[in-house]
């Protein structure tokens, strides 16, 4: 485990556990000996993202550690390096690998960090392998270590959520980042489900108040993510945090988990996911604010016409004001994106020519990111 | 300084009590005021302080209507927003302003184009002793250009609508009982088939629908206005209500919800999972204390599983949750831990063929009682598998959701003899379907008969598929167009285009073989269809035709094929893996 304590003391603490799983030793290219049917479970490599995103994330927590609505109090990171990528983090850092053991512990000891306090945030990022049969299953690094018995180092991640509504910690976002595909293997034995890592308990009481759940992709699909970088999830929910999920509200700017749930498609899109092969699932309860932002967040503004050729001869203009106003260097077919603040704008297409008529439009531009095709003719 | 704001909506269908949430908010995306459940009738009128703007409607099936204003002076302002324009039909409004999949997913295509009898939905009723095939007699409301919609009038209380088409899997989606049901058929943009099933009451549809898109601030605000009239729910907006509660883990709010017991039929069902969990929460509350509130819910479950399947994929999920509770190892006489046990399995099958995103309860299946997670395309057609009913429900003598029956499958045949054209088995929302004269048995002797001669007498073992084929068997029409494919080219594809027509994936990859070489683009979409209906060869083939553009699909194609036990796909699978060729540059988890 690698485990990093921030805050500690009395009262409410954001405690996270984050884990990639990148590197598989009994999965195709692995460092041991390959599980001889592996092509009944997918045909599984090795993974270069996962470790990446996990690293990302935990970053990216540790930046915001003063924006939270409670101190960052714990980041517990389990990483498995691929051979192909054995320093994800470019600085030589170790880690202990994301074996279905150390995963087993290392979630005791944040269940029981989480417990501590019912105003604690409970984060859970999980990437690597995953399959789908009667439940969404995730493959520790050393799956497949028993031929015989390969499922004893997966574990039910769906059932694991569900319990976890148990835990004192009210508000609770668990986002697990694997694809969700039926492997020939699950539809042979379907009732081979791993155990979770928790049970849900028939007198067990439910806690959890404001819970964010979301799978990257939807069941039975795959989850992408390009090679030798953060996945295009865990992408996505970096941009949700710096600013890309935030709303306005008491005069101040709040990431808040509702509005992470609405807009968790647009996010992906934003950072790259092809939205018709990979869509998210996600489930939220009541929404609660999880950071505070300490300025205004950016927001992208992507300017087109209508119709698309138009853009050729078309200087495109924003106004904001109070602000300097920005114009497009060079014409182009391709939209203009740009970073701007949210809130009332006016855009503009003027042409020169008469083939076009010259339009300005009233525009309310949001985070993460805001279409507008001005209308020329 | 501050102005009267009156926002109102235009439309010219039936929408008037449809909830909305509109939220305003300033310059600088403040919100103005809490988000407001409104209805196209009553509009909203609040007071702001003169400023600048956005209004935004929110509509249950996810479309977002927008205006801008700006209040300069005291006087009152009047904004109208245009649900009419956004259906662009009087007649979907309705449809447009509920269901996601209509609003988000509908082609702007005629329907009339899109369909070309690609298409075919039927009713299927719970009778004695199982399931059975019934007139569908929906009476067709709307014929607009961008979608069918029917009125659904079963006989039954349990009754349920299957549908599927050339390219779209069989699939069966639980309707209501009780109220009468809206179902629209159209088409998206690449010519799937959409369904969407809606009730008459407003507030329960649009409640699911919020629910199911997470909008999270609209279904809240709507959830606690629905809440304020709880004395005066309508039986179905209870459920709606519980199903959202429950998942927003307003366990008190759950608690205190009164969920009617007059339902009959599939909404019983419903009612009785929603019952048992309030039992559960309450028995969580009690500590040790708690052992009746957990009888009592193990009771409630088990009068849901008697009742067979619930409406909504909400209730699918949490029963299946409820049963697992009380269906633990142990061996005591405090619950029927066998039968819930069992009942588990039955309904996990049901959750892990059905569509999670259907509001309303959507699983692929050829018959009421085998749910599959595998697609089957085309139309029904000729000897349908019998699937064997799990064995162990129908021994612990839980009441019927649909052991099929002897009954039931002669009854499907004699349905099929008669023809669609007497409206008895098949109607389609666009075209009846053609069906053959048909004598499975028969047909099945003589293709056996046939292959055995095939090779020492061609001629008359082409006689006997030619009359297998008059029969309806779609082996012998595979094994007949084989024959003379290379003697008669034409007659053989005729042959393999019924059999795509009828939804054969193997016809599908044998055509593809066929028009490769004239019509390639033909061809991949031919295997691309086989391979989705899950044959091997299928796969194979379009990984092969693909490679050079998306080597990543084509591997995945092999792989699977392959691993499917496909020698050719393990051929192919090596020859890439020694040419060297790697998958795109995105890999997946």
């Amino acid at each position: 485990m690698t485990l990093s304590t921030y805050s500690g003391g009395p009262g409410p603490r954001v405690h996270a556990l984050i884990i990639g799983i990148g590197g598989y030793d009994h999965l195709i290219g692995g460092n041991s000996k390959t599980l001889p049917n592996v092509i009944d479970y997918g045909y599984l490599t090795q993974l270069s993202s996962p470790p990446r995103s996990a690293i990302a994330i935990a970053d990216t927590l540790r930046d915001l550690s003063d924006d939270f609505r409670v101190p960052l109090g714990t980041v517990d990171l389990l990483i498995s390096v691929s051979p192909q990528d054995p320093d994800p983090s470019g600085k030589g850092e170790k880690y202990d690998a994301a074996t279905s053991s150390v995963i087993r512990k290392a979630f005791d000891a944040w269940w029981a960090r989480c417990d501590s306090d019912p105003d604690n945030v409970a984060i859970l990022y999980i990437g690597g392998h995953g399959v789908e049969g009667r439940r969404h299953v995730v493959l520790a690094s050393d799956f497949g270590s028993s031929e015989s018995q390969p499922w004893l180092d997966a574990f039910d991640i769906e059932t694991t959520c569900k319990a976890f509504a148990s835990n004192r910690a009210e508000t609770q976002v668990l986002l697990i980042d694997t694809c969700r595909e039926i492997t020939p293997a699950m539809a042979e034995s379907p009732d081979a489900v791993p155990l979770p890592l928790r049970n849900v308990g028939l007198h067990q009481t439910n806690h959890c108040r404001y819970s964010l759940r979301v799978f990257s992709t939807q069941r039975s699909s795959q989850a992408y993510g390009p090679r030798f970088a953060p996945s295009h999830f865990a992408a996505a929910l970096i941009i949700g945090l710096r600013g890309g999920a935030a709303s306005k509200n008491d005069g101040k700017w709040w990431i808040t988990t509702g509005k992470m749930a609405e807009r968790m498609s647009l996010l992906m899109e934003v950072a790259g996911a092809d939205r018709v092969r990979q869509q998210p699932d996600t489930a939220a309860s009541e929404s609660c604010r999880l950071l505070e932002m300490r300025g205004i967040p950016k927001a992208k503004l992507k300017l087109s016409c209508e119709p698309e050729e138009a853009a050729l001869e078309a200087l495109l203009e924003y106004h904001k004001h109070g602000l300097p106003s920005l114009r497009r260097p060079e014409p182009s077919v391709e939209p203009w994106t740009i970073e701007v603040e949210p809130g009332h704008c006016i855009t503009s297409a003027i042409f020169t020519g008469s083939r076009f008529q010259s339009m300005h439009r009233e525009l309310w531009v949001e985070p993460p990111l805001t279409r507008e095709r001005i209308s020329v003719i | 300084m501050s102005a009267l704001l009156d926002l109102d909506f235009y439309s010219a269908g039936d929408v008037r009590s449809v909830p909305i949430v509109v939220e305003i908010v300033d310059e600088s995306l403040e919100p103005a005021i809490r988000p407001a459940v409104v209805t196209p009738e009553t509009g909203l009128t609040t007071v702001l302080p003169l400023g600048r703007y956005l209004i935004t409607a929110r509509l249950p099936s996810g479309k977002v209507l927008q205006t801008s204003l700006v209040l300069t002076d005291s006087q009152r302002t009047r904004v109208t927003l245009n649900i009419h324009d956004l259906a662009g039909e009087e007649t979907t409004e309705r449809p447009t302003m509920l269901s996601r999949d209509i609003e988000s997913n509908l082609s702007a295509r005629p329907v009339d184009e899109s369909v070309d009898g690609s298409a075919w939905v039927r009713l299927w009723e719970a009778g004695p002793g199982g399931w059975y095939v019934e007139d569908f007699n929906g009476m067709e409301e709307v014929h607009s250009s961008r979608l069918v919609l029917y009125k659904l009038n079963p006989h039954n209380e349990r009754a349920m609508l299957q549908f599927g088409g050339h390219s779209h899997p069989w699939t069966f989606s639980a309707i209501p009982s009780g109220y009468q049901t809206d179902a629209a058929f159209g088409f998206d943009g690449e010519g799937n088939l959409i369904v969407s099933l809606i009730t008459p009451v407003d507030t329960a549809e649009a409640l699911l629908s919020y629910m199911t898109t997470n909008a999270v601030t609209s279904g809240q605000a709507l959830l606690d206005q629905t809440l304020k009239t709880i004395y005066h729910l309508d039986p179905l907006v209870s459920i709606i209500a519980g199903l959202y509660l429950l998942r927003l883990n307003r366990l008190d709010d759950f608690r205190d919800l009164v969920i009617p017991r007059g339902f009959e039929g599939s909404l019983s069902v419903d009612a009785s999972i929603l019952r048992a969990w309030q039992n559960i929460h309450a028995g969580r509350t009690m500590g040790r204390a708690g052992n009746d509130f957990f009888r009592l819910a193990a009771d409630e479950l088990l009068r849901a599983v008697g009742n067979g399947l619930p409406v909504y994929t909400e209730s699918l999920v949490i029963l299946t949750d409820g049963l697992a509770l009380f269906s633990g190892e142990r061996d005591d006489n405090v619950y029927p831990r066998e039968v819930l046990r069992t009942s588990q399995r039955v309904y996990e099958n049901y959750l892990a063929s059905a569509d999670r995103h259907s509001a309303i309860l959507t699983f692929r299946a050829a018959s009421p009682t085998s749910p599959t997670q595998s697609a089957k395309y085309g139309f029904p057609y000729g000897r349908q598998k019998q699937n064997p009913w799990f064995p162990e429900f129908s021994a612990l003598g839980i009441p019927p959701i649909g052991l099929e029956s002897t009954a039931d499958s002669t009854r499907r045949r004699r349905g099929s003899r008669q023809g669609p054209g007497k409206g008895q088995d098949i109607a389609s929302p666009f075209d009846f379907v053609r069906q053959s004269p048909i004598n499975p048995e028969r047909a099945y002797e003589v293709y056996e008969e046939a292959l055995s001669l095939r090779s020492r007498d061609p001629e008359k073992a082409e006689h006997l598929l030619r009359e297998a084929v008059h029969q309806g068997s779609l082996p012998s029409l595979l094994e007949l167009a084989s024959l003379i494919k290379d003697r008669n080219p034409p007659e053989a594809e005729n042959l393999l285009r019924s059999g795509v027509e009828a939804g054969s994936a193997e016809a599908m990859s044998d055509l593809g073989m066929l028009v490769v070489d004239q019509d390639p683009l033909e061809a991949e979409w031919l295997f691309r269809r086989a391979a989705r209906a899950g044959d091997l060869i299928g796969m194979n083939n379009l990984a092969v035709l693909i490679i050079r553009k998306d080597a990543t699909e084509a591997l995945r194609l092999l792989e699977i094929a392959a691993a499917g036990g496909l020698a050719k796909a393990l051929e192919n699978l090596e020859k890439v893996t020694r040419l060297g060729l790697q998958r795109g540059h995105h890999e997946n988890h």
